[in-house]
Formats: C-alpha cells, sequence, structure tokens
C-alpha cells in the first residue's frame, strides 16, 4: 500500500476486512521502500494514491508494470475527475476507487486478483502448450517405434513421421492428404470403423484402440492406436492426432499374458484372501475379497489410495520399512508363487498388522508381502486375511482360557475333563487335592480306574459309557451322589455333574466334582443331631409343644398328641391356651399363659405348675407344666413340656390312703411295739404295742433319742448306734437282747431295725419292730434245757447200751471159746474111751458113750448156732446189690452134695435183686432150704419150690417144700430161739435156723412168715421193702467190730 | 526113730493138748509135737532161750498156736513170729474157739498161714489136724539138696536168708 495518510490505511484495513479477505498489507510511502517491497516480497495487489509527497502514483504505477506486470494496480485515491481515472487506466491501472467510497474497495481487488491470476494462468498455459508442442514435434518427429502422425477434422493425414513410415511402410507423399481409413482393413474400410474411431475420439477425448492395419505391401499387422480429437480454444474440432503402434508380437505375448492374466485374475478373484497390488505404495488393484475385506461397496473406494492409509498408525512404520525392504532386494518375483518352494526359499511371512478400512472400522490382518509384475511395472502384492475374528475369537479364547484356567486353577471344587473314551484331558488343582494324584499322573488315565471306586464301577460305568458315546444320559446337568476313591484307596462321598463342553466332533465332558466328605459328615451330625432330636422329643414321655409369639403351635410331639388327643396337623396353628386350658378354666391361667406371651415373663416362666387341662374329648385332666422360652433371631418362641399327672395324683391319693390305713394298723397293733426314728435316731412315732412293751407313754419318747431303750452300759459301748449303723449299712438290723423297761423290769427282746430309703435310695429313718420275746425265750430256754436234757439221756442210754453190746460181746466170746473148750474134751476124751476101752464094754456102757459124745457134740452145734445168730444180730452189714436168683442157685449148689441120692425136684422162679449183705442172705437162704430138705427127707420125691410174689411196697420171696409141714396153731413159735416144732429125734436140729433167718430179714428191713399144714408142706416168706434203704432200728447202735 | 520134724503147739487146755498129741504120731512118726502151755515159753522156746536154751537150734516145721492164752496170746505171738526174720518162716496155724470173722482177719493180716476153729467133734477135729500136718509139712519140706548146718547164722540157727 503505497499511502501516506495513516488514517486512510486504517479505513482501507477496515474495509478489506469487513469484506472478508483475508489479507495482509504493508504500507510504504518512498520510492525506494517500493522498489524494495516489489523485488522481496512481490506482493499480491499495490494499492496506490495518487500523490504522495515523495512520490507519485503514476510514477509507481510505471514501475509496477515494468516490475511486475501482472501485478494489480489499483489507485485508492480523492483526486477526483475522470480524466484522472482515464489516465490511470490507459497507463496500465488494474482499477480506480475513490477513498470516498471505499466499499468499491474489496470488490475491485477481488476483481483485479482474479483478472491477475488469469492472465497469469493464461500465460503460463500459453507458454506450457508452446513447450508441449515442441516437444510433441520433437518426439514425434524422433520416434520411430509409433506412427504418429496427424489427420485434420476430416481424417486426412496432414503429417507423418518416421515411425508412421517404418510401421505403414508408407513415405509420407504416399500418404498425406490421404483419408487415414487407406491404413485400415478394407473389411474395417466397408464397415465405416475409421469413420467410427473418429467419431468415438471425437466425443471421448481419447479412443485408444487395438485392431489390424494395414502396411504397404498388404501385410497386416495389429496396431494399438490412439486417435486424440484436437480442439481449439473454442472447442472447434481442428483434427486428429493418431498415434499407432505395431503391436502384434506384443499383442501374442499379450494374448497369452491376457491368457495368464485372466487365469491369475480368476485366480486372484477366487482367492478366498484379499489380495492387492501396490504400485509405488499405491493401491492398483483389489481383489474382491480385498473388497470385502475393506468392506468396500465399490473398489474406487480403495484403489488409487495409498495403502499406507489404511494400516494404523502405529503399524506404519513397520509396514513402510517391508515395503522399502521389498523394493530394495534383487529383482521382483513372479506375479504368482510357485506353489512348491525350491530350496533355500523362504516363503513370505505373514505379519500381524492393524488395519483401518474406509468405514473407519479397525480390522486385524495378517499381511504377506512380495514383489511382482503387474501391468508391466514393478509392484507389491500383499495377501491379507481378515483375522479380526480370529484375533478377535483369540482373544476371546485367551481370556476364555484365561478365565477357565483361573477357573480351574482357583476352583475348589475338582474341575476334570474327559474325552469320548473316558480319558482324562485336564485334571485341575484342586483334583490334585481332592484325588491325590498330580496332575502328570492324572493325565490320559481312564477316569473311571483312576477315581470310581472298583465295587462302583460295574454301576456307574454303563451309564458314563452311553453318556460318552450318545451324549444323553442320566448324569448330566444334575448333580449327583457317588462314592469315589482317591489314591490311597480310601473311599469318600463326592457331588459330581457332568456336562458337554464341546459340541462337535470331539466331544469333551467337564466333570466338577466336589468332596463332599466334611458336608457328609456335617449333614450326618446334623441329621444324626436332628434325629436325635426328634427321637428326645418324639420319645419323650413329656408332651413337648412349642408355640410362637402370638402362642400357636409350632412344635407338637407324639405324646402332645397322645395326651391331648389331637394329631400333628390338627394342632399345627392352633392357639394353645385355646386349645388345653378349659374354658372354665380360673382366667389367672390364661391370662398368665397370654400374658406370659406377650410380655415374656410371667409366673409360669421356669417354674413347674400344676393346673387343668382338657383333652380333645371334652375330658379334665390334671398337667404338670414347665415353660422355656428360646428366643433365637426373630421372635422368641416358648417350648412347654407338659406331663400328664392323672395317674401321679392317682398314685398320690393312694398313697396318702394306704398311709393312712398303715397308720391305723400300726397304732393298733398291741402285740408289737412298731415305731419310727427319723434319720438322726429320734423317736418320730409311736404304737400302742410300744406303749404297752416298752412300757412308756409317747409323749415320754417322742423326740428323744433311740438310745433311751439301752442300759447306760450299751449305750456307753455304743451299741444304739452300732444298730442304727448297720441297719443303714445293710437295711436291717436284728438282735435279740435283754431290755430293761423304765420301770425296772426286764424282757426279752427281738429288735428288727430297718433303714428307710426314699425312691432316691436315701435314708430318711427307720422303723423299728420290737416283739417281747420273753415267753417265748423262756419256752426256747426251757426246750433247749429240754433237749440236751434228752441228748443226754440218749447218749447215757447208748452208752448203757455200749456197754450192754460190749458185755454181750465178751459174753458171746467166752460162749464161744470158754464153753466149747471142756465140749472138746468131753467129745474128745468119751473118743478115746471109745476107742482104747470101747471093746472091753458092754452094749449098754457103749450106748451110754455114744450119747456122751453125742450130747457132746449137739452142744457144740447148739453153742455154734447162738454164736452164729448173735453175731449174725451185730455184724455188719455190707449193702449191695444182691441177685437173690444167683444166691439161691449158689445154695442149692452147695445142697446137692447134702443130698446126696435123694430126689430132689428144685425149681427156682425169677426172683427180685435186693439190696443188701449178700453173707447174710446166703445164710438164711441157706438156712431156709436145708430145712426145706431136711423136712422133705421122708419124701419119695422133695419138691422144693423158690419163687417171688409181688406187693405193693414189698418183694416177697417164697420157699415151698412139700415136706412135713407143720401145724399152723404154733406158727408163731416157729422163729423163736431153740423153738422147734419137731422134736430132736424127728429131725436134727437147733432150733436156731430160722431166728436166724427172721433176724436177718428184719435187719434188711423186711419181715419173714410162714404157711403150712400138717404133712402137707409149708412156705416161708421173706419179705423185702420196696426201695431197699429201711429203718434198722438198733442198728444204730456201734458195733464192737466198728469200733 | 530120730525125730527130724518138730511142731511147736502152744495151746494152754491140757486136756486138749492130750487128745491132740494122740492124734498126731500115727500120722508120721517122724514128727515130734513140741508143747508149751503160753506164749512166752513158746517165745523162749522159739528163740531157744530160757528154758529152752539147749535146745536144739532148729525152727519148728509149724506152729499150732492158741489163739487165747495167758501171757501172750496168740495173736501177739503171731505178729512177733511173724516180723522176726528167722522165725517168719515158720508156718502158723492159729487154733481158735471162736469163729468171728474180724478175728480170723486178724490172724491171717498178721501173717497166719491157716486158721482152724476147734471143732467139738474130735473125730473131725482129728482130721483137720492131720491134714494140716500134712499139709505144712509137705509145704514147709526143705528141698533134697538142702545142708542143713550150710544155713546156719553165728548163733547155730537156721538163717532165713539163703
Amino acid at each position: 500500500m503505497l499511502e501516506d495518510t495513516a488514517t486512510d490505511v486504517v479505513l482501507i484495513n477496515h474495509e478489506l476486512r469487513r469484506a472478508g479477505l483475508q489479507f495482509q498489507t504493508k504500507r510504504v510511502e518512498t520510492k525506494k521502500d517500493f522498489l524494495r517491497e516489489l523485488e522481496h516480497n512481490a506482493p499480491d495487489a499495490i494499492l496506490s494514491d495518487h500523490g504522495l509527497p515523495a512520490f507519485d502514483g503514476f510514477a509507481a504505477l510505471a514501475i509496477a508494470r515494468d516490475k511486475a506486470p501482472d501485478t494489480p494496480f489499483i489507485f485508492v485515491t480523492n483526486a477526483r475527475g475522470e480524466a484522472l481515472a482515464i489516465d490511470s487506466l490507459r497507463s496500465g491501472a488494474t482499477d480506480y476507487v475513490l477513498k470516498e467510497r471505499l466499499d468499491d474497495l474489496a470488490p475491485a481487488l477481488e476483481r483485479a486478483l482474479r483478472l491477475a491470476a488469469e492472465k497469469r494462468a493464461r500465460r503460463e498455459a500459453e507458454d506450457k502448450l508452446r513447450e508441449s508442442e515442441e516437444r510433441f514435434r520433437l518426439l514425434v518427429g524422433g520416434v520411430k517405434e509409433c506412427a504418429v502422425f496427424m489427420l485434420d477434422a476430416e481424417g486426412k493425414v496432414s503429417s507423418w513421421n518416421a515411425g508412421a513410415e517404418l510401421i505403414h511402410g508408407f513415405t509420407a507423399d504416399e500418404v498425406l492428404h490421404r483419408h487415414f481409413a487407406c491404413l485400415y482393413l478394407p473389411d474395417d474400410r466397408k464397415a465405416g470403423k475409421p469413420e467410427a474411431d473418429l467419431a468415438a475420439a471425437a466425443r471421448d477425448t481419447q479412443a485408444p484402440t487395438e485392431s489390424w492395419r494395414v502396411r504397404k505391401n498388404g501385410g497386416q499387422f495389429w496396431a494399438q492406436t490412439t486417435i486424440t480429437a484436437l480442439r481449439d480454444s473454442s472447442g472447434r474440432l481442428r483434427g486428429y492426432t493418431h498415434l499407432t503402434r505395431d503391436v502384434t508380437e506384443r499383442r501374442q505375448s499379450q494374448e497369452s499374458l491376457r491368457i495368464s492374466e485372466d487365469r491369475y485374475r480368476s485366480l486372484v478373484e477366487l482367492c478366498p484372501d484379499a489380495l492387492l497390488v501396490l504400485i509405488q505404495g499405491r493401491i492398483t488393484f483389489i481383489n474382491s475379497a480385498a473388497q470385502a475385506l475393506f468392506g468396500a461397496r465399490e473398489n474406487g473406494e480403495v484403489i488409487g489410495r495409498d495403502a499406507e492409509s489404511f494400516v494404523a498408525e502405529a503399524d506404519r512404520p513397520a509396514f513402510q520399512q517391508r515395503l522399502r525392504q521389498l523394493n530394495e532386494t534383487g529383482p521382483p518375483s513372479t506375479a504368482v508363487e510357485p506353489p512348491s518352494f525350491p530350496p533355500g526359499f523362504r516363503p513370505t511371512a505373514f505379519v500381524e498388522t492393524r488395519l483401518i478400512r474406509p468405514d473407519g472400522k479397525e480390522i486385524e490382518a495378517e499381511i504377506a508381502a512380495a514383489r511382482l509384475v503387474f501391468q508391466d511395472q514393478p509392484a507389491i502384492q500383499l495377501i491379507a486375511h481378515d483375522i479380526t475374528e480370529r484375533k478377535q475369537a483369540e482373544a476371546a479364547l485367551a481370556e476364555s482360557e484365561g478365565r477357565k484356567a483361573a477357573i480351574l486353577e482357583t476352583s475348589l471344587d475338582a474341575i476334570l475333563c474327559v474325552d469320548q473314551k473316558g480319558k482324562i484331558r485336564e485334571w485341575n488343582p484342586a483334583a490334585e487335592r481332592i484325588f491325590g494324584y498330580a496332575r502328570a499322573e492324572a493325565i490320559d488315565q481312564p477316569m473311571d480306574k483312576l477315581v470310581v471306586p472298583s465295587s462302583l464301577r460295574e454301576r456307574y460305568l454303563p451309564g458314563l459309557a452311553d453318556y460318552l458315546a450318545t451324549g444323553v444320559g442320566s448324569l448330566i446337568g444334575r448333580p449327583i451322589e457317588l462314592t469315589a476313591r482317591r489314591s490311597n484307596n480310601e473311599e469318600f462321598p463326592i457331588e459330581l455333574a457332568i456336562t458337554r463342553s464341546s459340541p462337535g466332533q470331539a466331544p469333551l465332558f467337564t466333570v466338577f466334582v466336589r468332596d463332599i466328605t466334611e458336608r457328609k459328615k456335617v449333614e450326618e451330625g446334623l441329621r444324626q443331631s436332628e434325629a436325635r432330636k426328634t427321637a428326645v422329643v418324639e420319645s419323650s414321655l413329656d408332651a413337648i409343644v412349642s408355640v410362637d409369639h402370638e402362642g400357636k403351635i409350632i412344635e407338637w410331639n407324639l405324646t402332645a398328641a397322645k395326651i391331648f388327643g389331637y394329631s400333628l396337623p390338627l394342632a399345627l396353628g392352633r392357639d394353645l391356651a385355646d386349645l388345653i386350658l378349659p374354658r372354665s378354666a380360673a382366667g389367672t391361667e390364661r391370662l398368665e399363659f397370654i400374658r406370659l406371651l406377650r410380655a415374656n415373663r410371667g409366673r409360669l416362666i421356669g417354674r413347674r405348675t400344676e393346673m387343668m387341662a382338657i383333652r380333645a374329648n371334652g375330658a379334665q385332666f390334671p398337667i404338670e407344666l414347665a415353660i422355656t422360652r428360646l428366643s433365637g433371631n426373630g421372635a422368641p418362641t416358648f417350648t412347654s413340656f407338659i406331663r400328664d399327672i392323672t395317674e401321679r395324683r392317682r398314685m398320690e391319693e393312694a398313697l396318702r390312703t394306704s398311709e393312712e390305713r398303715f397308720r391305723l394298723l400300726v397304732d393298733t397293733v398291741e402285740d408289737y411295739a412298731i415305731y419310727m426314728l427319723d434319720a438322726r435316731g429320734r423317736v418320730v412315732t409311736w404304737n400302742s404295742g410300744a406303749e404297752r412293751i416298752e412300757g412308756c407313754k409317747a409323749q415320754d419318747v417322742v423326740r428323744r433319742k433311740f438310745s433311751l431303750f439301752y442300759t447306760p452300759d450299751e449305750a456307753a459301748q455304743g451299741k444304739p448306734d452300732e444298730a442304727l449303723a448297720v441297719a443303714r449299712a445293710e437295711g436291717r438290723f436284728q438282735d435279740d437282747r435283754w431290755r430293761i423297761r423304765p420301770d425296772g423290769s426286764r424282757y426279752w427282746a427281738n429288735v428288727v431295725i430297718t433303714a428307710l430309703r426314699d425312691p432316691q435310695k436315701q435314708p430318711y429313718g427307720f422303723s423299728v419292730i420290737v416283739r417281747d420275746m420273753t415267753k417265748r425265750k423262756e419256752a426256747e430256754d426251757e426246750a433247749r434245757r429240754m433237749y440236751s436234757e434228752l441228748e443226754q439221756r440218749v447218749q447215757d442210754r447208748t452208752a448203757e447200751l455200749q456197754t450192754a453190746y460190749d458185755e454181750m460181746e465178751s459174753y458171746s466170746y467166752s460162749i464161744s471159746h470158754d464153753l466149747r473148750a471142756p465140749l472138746i474134751h468131753i467129745a474128745g476124751f468119751v473118743d478115746i474111751l471109745q476107742q482104747e476101752a470101747g471093746p472091753r464094754l458092754d452094749d449098754k456102757s457103749r450106748h451110754y458113750l455114744k450119747t456122751v459124745a453125742e450130747s457132746a457134740r449137739h452142744m457144740g452145734r447148739m453153742i455154734d448156732g447162738l454164736l452164729s445168730f448173735s453175731r449174725m444180730s451185730r455184724a455188719e452189714m455190707h449193702k449191695v446189690r444182691v441177685d437173690l436168683s444167683e444166691l439161691v442157685k449158689g445154695v442149692i449148689r452147695d445142697l446137692r452134695g447134702e443130698t446126696g441120692d435123694r430126689k430132689v425136684d428144685w425149681t427156682v422162679g425169677a426172683l427180685p435183686q435186693v439190696r443188701g449183705d449178700p453173707s447174710m442172705l446166703r445164710q438164711a437162704i441157706f438156712n431156709l432150704l436145708a430145712n426145706a430138705l431136711k423136712y422133705t427127707q421122708n419124701r419119695e420125691v422133695a419138691k422144693i419150690e423158690v419163687g417171688a410174689l409181688s406187693a405193693k411196697e414189698e418183694s416177697i420171696v417164697y420157699f415151698r417144700d412139700n415136706g412135713v409141714g407143720f401145724d399152723p396153731k404154733y406158727a408163731g413159735k416157729l422163729f423163736g430161739v431153740f423153738q422147734r416144732l419137731h422134736t430132736a429125734a424127728d429131725f436134727d436140729g437147733t432150733g436156731i435156723g430160722l431166728a436166724n433167718v427172721r433176724r436177718i430179714i428184719q435187719r434188711h428191713g423186711g419181715r419173714a412168715w410162714a404157711e403150712g399144714k400138717l404133712d402137707a408142706g409149708a412156705t416161708f416168706f421173706i419179705s423185702f421193702p420196696e426201695g431197699g434203704e429201711a429203718n434198722h432200728g438198733p442198728d444204730q447202735i456201734r458195733t464192737a467190730g466198728g469200733r | 526113730m530120730v525125730p527130724t520134724k518138730y511142731v511147736l503147739l502152744a495151746e494152754d487146755d491140757a486136756h486138749l493138748v492130750h487128745l491132740l498129741l494122740r492124734a498126731v504120731p500115727p500120722l508120721d512118726p517122724a514128727v515130734k509135737i513140741d508143747h508149751v502151755i503160753d506164749g512166752a515159753d513158746a517165745l523162749d522156746y522159739l528163740h531157744c532161750q530160757g528154758k529152752f536154751q539147749d535146745r536144739l537150734p532148729i525152727n519148728p516145721r509149724l506152729a499150732l498156736l492158741d489163739l487165747a492164752m495167758p501171757k501172750i496170746d496168740g495173736m501177739e505171738l503171731l505178729r512177733q513170729i511173724k516180723q522176726n526174720e528167722t522165725l517168719r518162716t515158720i508156718p502158723v496155724v492159729m487154733l481158735t474157739s471162736s469163729r468171728n470173722e474180724k478175728d480170723i482177719m486178724k490172724c491171717y493180716q498178721a501173717g497166719a498161714n491157716a486158721y482152724v476153729v476147734k471143732p467139738v467133734d474130735y473125730q473131725e477135729f482129728r482130721t483137720v489136724v492131720g491134714q494140716l500136718l500134712i499139709f505144712w509139712m509137705c509145704m514147709n519140706e526143705a528141698p533134697p539138696n538142702f545142708d542143713l548146718m550150710a544155713g546156719l547164722d553165728a548163733k547155730g540157727r537156721i538163717s532165713a536168708r539163703r
């Protein structure tokens, strides 16, 4: 700005700003400054005033026109006058603006600038055209490979270059001004192709075609032609440029290339991977997969852009470096990578790169880059996989894996994965801990062998196998309880759940196992505790009823149901007071009950109370009730223990009655003193019997100590305490002693002290029963005295008897010895006499001697008989079982010697076995049979029969003979000693035999008797008592032999 | 004939002795019956002392002892004989009136070889005694080659030891 007035500058600035122009102004005032500015800081526009002190506007204009002819120069001046304005314009100013009309300035300036720009552009364009024409001419002139020629607007050849000459074979003269159709094939000419091409070129600025052309020699060649329409600035068609290239060879190779390119293209198109071709970093080609990758609706969104622009910022440096590397290293690789890699060839690496799509979405791609030649240019082929999803999947998987690992690692439950065959694939630390197998040990093991107890495999495996095979089974989804086995063979309960975790070809099953040993223990403990509690509650003899804070029944055990007659369902929820308290009950109880519940206090808590209750059937009965309060979380509950005390009351009543009766009883007994002592031995009660016996009245003795009844000496010796102590220890103390009455009289007392205990076995006193036994004692003493007297007498008697017996012993000995001796003399000397003097004597004398001898012999026999009889009476009996038959047979054998040639008919029947002394019995039988023999001696045939008769309580044996018998009148004398019923003349005998028999049989506890008739035989009977042992009477006296 | 068989008869009943003496000799003339009237003399006889100190110290072939004798009775005598080393080989027959079993047992327990109850019948008595004599004499007869003197002890008595 050339301006001297500052305010004007401000105004101008303001105006321009107001117009919205972006500008910068530099103000100068002098020529020197002006020049400097023009040279150094070429302005876009100059604003100048006309008259400046140091300078002139026109001069400035001239300079500006010289130095910067294109720069708009605008006069901004006060000076008016049209002439000035015309001058200005004629001098070359771009415009003229009056200061008073500054709002013209901005438009003027704009206009000027625009014009300047246009002019500049036109000049540039003109220069360019000139340049290009020059270039063209050179080009065209020199180019030998291309036929470059011009056509005029009608299509006649207007220029011809060397290349055209070479290609077409025509020289310039031969072709100039001819229609270029001559260059076409005749068929094309006929088809109007030249005109069409021209028209096409005229329509579209460039029309590159490929078609056949002819040469001069008639040869054809494939030509690439470009016809460009030339227009002048008004758009009028001036002509055409025509480029022709002989691309016959190229066409062929192009054909193959095309084919190959087609192939490539189809490959590329079909390739699922995104394929991009970059030329100089710019995307030149993409396949449809790439288009999809970029999410481009049309490939125009991608093609032409720098590949870089799609790469995320962060990855760009790496990407660029890669491209650079590729560009630098060696010759470009082939367009399509060979399927097999020659040795040493490393396949292209895929690098993960983040790409940004045109729509802004970020994707992860795997990109491999390779160099190739694309459309004859070195290019870079990129293959990209969209790995976003994969990455997401990977990330999700990693996350999931991470989560899973976290779960597996930290889970308290054992988590196993098994495959379809039941082999363990996964084994977490909890599994290690629970089962005792390390991960390495467990993996690949069959799960059933590892953790299922062998006893359960049968049951468990089929289900599992089924499930694993079919995916269908009862194990899925629901947790079940099983028994498992640890590595140490310990079996323990588990909770197990199986789920299928990956559908598809190879299913995996996840097994969650929880060791519920502890839980089971707790459950068991809880169950037992509950069971115990329930058992306690249910089996309790008391009714256990719980109510909530409103008094409604919440627990009701079996006994409650039994006592009150309401089953559990009927009772639950009912108001307890309503249910069991009689309506007529004293309001106090009900109120008390209710008060208790409301206020949680009351008389009933903790204490046992008795009250009347009512059963379901309306019967009232007494109960004992105790209530305790349980406060847990929330409202308190009350548990009451109720006992039906009907029975107890009844028993109490019965006891009362019984006690009453007892009291009456005791009181009225007179023969016995019955009184009670307390635990310390003081008299508590006193009956009339006691009064009588002891001689004291109740008031004298009650509350006095028990020792009152003992003499002072006895008391000093501690006898009363001793008595009580014994009673306490053993329950009972009995004593017989003399007791002294207060009046000094004595009586013989039988004292029984019994300790009394309550049901808990605690002693609370003693009962004392005293009997006056004086009379009885006296009687006893008397009896004892008599008894000892009696004994004495018996002893005396026995001694007497013993003496008598002993006397008899010696007596019989005397007999045996002393009596016999003289007899022997007699017999002996008579014998001698008979021998010596006998022959000298007469018959009578000899007869007398014989008589003497016989008498002596007889006497001897009698003595023997007596002795044996007496011995028999005294001898000890050795009792054994005796077979009478044997004995009889033995005696008969002995007697056979004496029968001689007599005819004796012995008949022996079955005889009993008896208990007796064999030798004595033998003697008796001998006597009897000898007698039988003797008294049948006159019979032709002696018939002797021995047999047995049975009678009650006796065994009888008889000896029957057919001898002379006897007069039954004298039967009683038969058994007497020396008693004979026959004279010695008839039958020899001592008369002792039967006495012996009787004595012997008597000693055996039996009897002997006889029956007979004169001359009709006799039967002698002996009997033995049944059972053997009998009273022997005098046998009690000891025999001499036994002493 | 030199009596070589001696029989000791201890019996206090003189009459009986007379009877016995009449009964024996016809049986065996070699038998000499030496008679003592009580146990003490019997012992003297047997021990060749007292009034019998000049007797030939030969044990009698048989001793007939009455149970009841004054001074030392038959039982005691029997015991002494049987407890004596030299005398115990003498067969002893007890004569008695008693048929008391206990006495019989005691005699046998004390070592009596036989026991006879004196029968009243004289004939019987003679038979019994005769039989006894024969029996026990035979029993006690020394084997043919026995040298009497060779078996004598220091005092000239027959020693029981062979």
